[in-house]
């Protein structure tokens, strides 16, 4: 099920609301975790109940793996806790490592020795990234002794819990189980009701008004466009710069409101990323539950920067590379996690050099590697990210709008074409780059998601500002009478 | 609880206001419907006065300006209305629109258009604008997700367009795409035009996100051939004519036209012609790629008979049985 869907926002919603609630208004506090449970699993099952085995051993293997590890058990007698734990985490990296690998490895055998293997083809089943890093996080802080709660049912939610499962953000047991066991979390709290309504109509509006209208543009110039003069390269480019940040940061904020209508507080993913000055400060506000995961689970575990200068390079890009794998099954991601481990690599030793760069500059540097090298993570073939990084750099196809004719007509002794159809390629219209404009300037300068919450807690009380939710929320189901239905990035990854 | 109950309360009275606005100007009509309003009367009319079996013609515009019924009917010796007139109005309600014209024994031919096969179909501007404009008995009709589906689909140009509407005489219906175009059949007849022949330029080939057939499209023509078979009306569906791309021979797009064809068989229904038999150059357009020209409605209406030619004899004669 979409959070963008009518069926999420006026059926499934508001029932799983009620009836959580009215359980635990009965004192059916444990019935009320059990229902939902149910219900997250239901929301899960919405797309292919195929796959809801697959969660539920999932689930069950790593309770009592995570159980054993930081309680003891009968293992110890033939295996160390440490062998224990990798087995546990390897467990995990087969089963996603069989679903969203698979063919990846078989294509790469083919190519290098030549056989022919037939390919598995395995759908990817829904958030299996998502919930598999959860619960390898699980075992190594069951392993280091920091879980406390031994619960089956509350472990279930955990990992279960319908705003978080698909897309994240990823949270850790420690954070999330304290929660659901203070007691004042299982009564409605109207203030956290409309805290979560505003935030959820942010994320609402970011996905079906902004990024779905930049998708339009950002698929044609990937997908279907055979050739790309330079704006159109351009645009496509920031289209889907701009389209993955309001749509990946609109499901946050769509997930962090429909927790917090339960109480349970989600951590921040995004804290505008996009006015980043440097590639460490991206990491820092971009997708920051894995950047944590990653840090926490992989850099300081290899030895961080603890080791010695070499080492540190090598942990940083072991460890990005992990993380563009994460992403997909391909050579793209790899790529573009290999190009963020390196800049990381370079930043450190420009840091170590004492070098520095006035603000506005370190911004446009980082801002423009941060949008190319989304060009290799949206392309689906090495082909696709050439042809729109080869158009965004070359002359020799320069197409003006008509508009500028009188003002630049001598450039056409360079060759440089002039029409009203600039940026027909990719689908769009004159609007293409007033969209564009306004959304740099939105992503530049104006206030994130988080900080628009903290304003709104002193201001929902005010009405003009409940009259703004029910306008948001209003206009965005507007919008969705007429925008196809369309399943948020990360769903794929 | 009184900040949560005045956001429920603020969105409860926009959507309120918003479905007030569109039921104030529901009727009005506007100038955008008129020629579809005008063509579809006429059609409806012509059809209504022949009163033995005939032959309706069910799609976009691919037919309406694609199709010679006079020759097919000369061919069949059957009369044959051209039903078709505007996809924009999306395909579950061209369908409901034929409904009316079909009668038992009759038999529909449809063409349909290839996005009609992987639409989600959320209301066009077109076909809400038409539906407030023109048709509020089926608006009143839908069932109610359907209206709210409407009523939200509405664009703000349109709520301003139709409250102005009283206040504004319609002007006669002008150009291409009207009454004034049509032959006693409902074949729409364009003249060569130099400056829509020019659109063609940037024509490009569609763009199919997914070859596979939409749930939609699979829900609402089931409910169709089932009304179809209830009713004793013979269904044959083919290919539209469309302009021809290199781009249609890549896999994607041929998976696309097996899979209607797929579609088409399992459901034991009569889909005749290959789809590239009906994709002709651009010289034989007019202004899209749906829109063929006089020279291109011959070829077109020559190879459709040369295609039913195997199975229309039986048909006729055997009177009709879904």
């Amino acid at each position: 099920m979409l959070f963008n869907s009518y069926e999420f926002i006026f059926v499934f919603l508001p029932i799983s609301f009620f009836i959580y609630f009215y359980l635990n208004k009965k004192d059916l506090t444990e019935v009320g975790k059990v229902f939902l449970v149910c219900s997250s699993l239901f929301f899960y099952s919405w797309w292919n109940v195929a796959y809801l085995p697959l969660i539920l051993f999932s689930m069950i293997f790593n309770y009592f793996m995570g159980k054993s590890l930081s309680k003891g058990g009968t293992f110890q007698k033939y295996i160390s806790k440490r062998n224990f734990l990798i087995f546990g985490i390897l467990s995990n990296l087969a089963l996603i490592g069989y679903f969203k690998y698979s063919d990846f490895f078989i294509d790469n055998i083919n190519y290098v020795l030549n056989t022919d293997i037939d390919l598995l083809n395995l759908a990817l089943p829904l958030a299996i990234s998502f919930f598999t890093f959860q619960q390898i996080s699980y075992l190594v802080d069951s392993y280091r002794h920091q879980t406390h709660e031994y619960n089956f049912l509350n472990y279930a939610l955990f990992v279960t819990f319908f705003p978080q499962l698909i897309a994240g953000p990823i949270v850790h047991h420690k954070e999330m189980m304290p929660q659901f066991a203070l007691v004042e979390n299982k009564m409605i709290n109207y203030r956290n009701i409309s805290l979560g309504l505003f935030i959820f109509s942010i994320g609402l509006f970011k996905k079906v008004v902004i990024a779905d209208t930049f998708a339009v543009w950002a698929s044609a110039g990937f997908d279907t466009a055979t050739t790309l003069n330079l704006i159109e390269a351009w645009a496509t480019s920031l289209s889907y710069t701009f389209q993955l940040y309001f749509d990946f940061s609109g499901y946050t904020d769509m997930a962090i409101g429909a927790a917090l209508i339960f109480n349970i507080k989600l951590p921040i993913n995004f804290n505008s990323p996009y006015k980043a000055t440097n590639i460490q400060d991206f990491w820092r506000r971009w997708h920051i539950t894995l950047s944590r995961f990653l840090r926490e689970y992989v850099y300081i575990p290899l030895g961080g920067n603890r080791r010695g200068e070499f080492r540190t390079y090598s942990n940083l890009m072991v460890t990005f590379i992990i993380g563009g794998i994460w992403h997909g099954a391909g050579w793209t991601f790899i790529f573009w996690g290999m190009l963020h481990g390196l800049a990381l690599a370079i930043q450190r030793l420009w840091n170590s050099l004492g070098f520095s760069l006035k603000p506005w500059l370190a911004w446009l540097i980082t801002f423009n590697f941060v949008n190319i090298t989304w060009v290799f993570f949206r392309a689906k073939e090495w082909s696709d990210a050439t042809k729109v990084l080869r158009s965004m750099f070359s002359l020799d196809n320069v197409v003006l709008p008509s508009v500028l004719l009188n003002i630049l007509s001598s450039l056409d002794k360079y060759g440089v074409e002039f029409s009203q159809e600039y940026v027909r390629h990719i689908n769009g219209d004159k609007w293409t780059g007033i969209w564009i404009i306004v959304a740099m300037i939105v992503v530049v300068f104006a206030m994130n998601s988080n900080q628009l919450l903290e304003r709104y807690k002193t201001l929902y009380q005010e009405l003009w500002s409940s009259i703004l939710v029910g306008f948001l929320l209003f206009y965005s189901i507007k919008v969705m009478a007429v925008v196809t239905d369309s399943e948020f990035l990360y769903f794929n990854f | 609880m009184k900040p949560v109950r005045n956001i429920l309360i603020s969105f409860f009275c926009f959507c309120a206001f918003w479905v007030g606005l569109v039921y104030f100007q529901l009727g009005n009509p506007t100038q955008e419907s008129k020629w579809v309003e005008e063509v579809y009367s006429f059609k409806e009319k012509y059809a209504s006065q022949i009163h033995e079996r005939k032959i309706v013609m069910v799609s976009g515009s691919n037919c309406l300006f694609g199709i010679d019924s006079e020759m097919l009917e000369k061919e069949w010796g059957m009369p044959v209305v051209n039903d078709a007139v505007h996809a924009g109005l999306q395909m579950p309600y061209i369908l409901y629109k034929s409904k009316k014209v079909l009668k038992q024994g009759d038999i529909a031919i449809l063409p349909l258009e290839y996005f009609f096969y992987i639409n989600d179909y959320k209301p066009s501007q077109t076909y809400t604008d038409f539906v407030l404009a023109r048709d509020v008995e089926y608006f009143s009709n839908l069932p109610i997700k359907e209206k709210f589906k409407l009523v939200f689909a509405v664009s703000f140009e349109r709520i301003i367009t139709g409250i102005r509407s009283p206040f504004h005489k319609l002007k006669p219906t002008v150009g291409f795409y009207g009454v004034q175009n049509l032959n006693s059949h409902g074949d729409e007849i364009v003249p060569y035009d130099k400056e829509a022949f020019s659109k063609l330029d940037t024509v490009r080939a569609d763009v199919i996100p997914s070859n596979q057939l939409s749930d939609e499209f699979r829900f609402y023509m089931n409910q169709y051939v089932a009304w179809a078979k209830k009713n004793h009306i013979k269904l044959i569906f083919m290919p539209p004519n469309h302009m021809y791309f290199k781009a249609y021979h890549l896999p994607h797009y041929k998976a696309f036209l097996q899979n209607i064809k797929k579609y088409y068989d399992e459901k034991h229904l009569l889909y005749i012609g290959d789809p590239y038999d009906y994709m002709y150059k651009k010289e034989y357009y007019f202004n899209t790629t749906y829109h063929l020209n006089d020279r291109g409605v011959a070829l077109r209406t020559k190879q459709l008979i040369h295609d039913l030619k195997p199975v229309m004899a039986t048909i006729i004669n055997s009177g009709a049985k879904s």
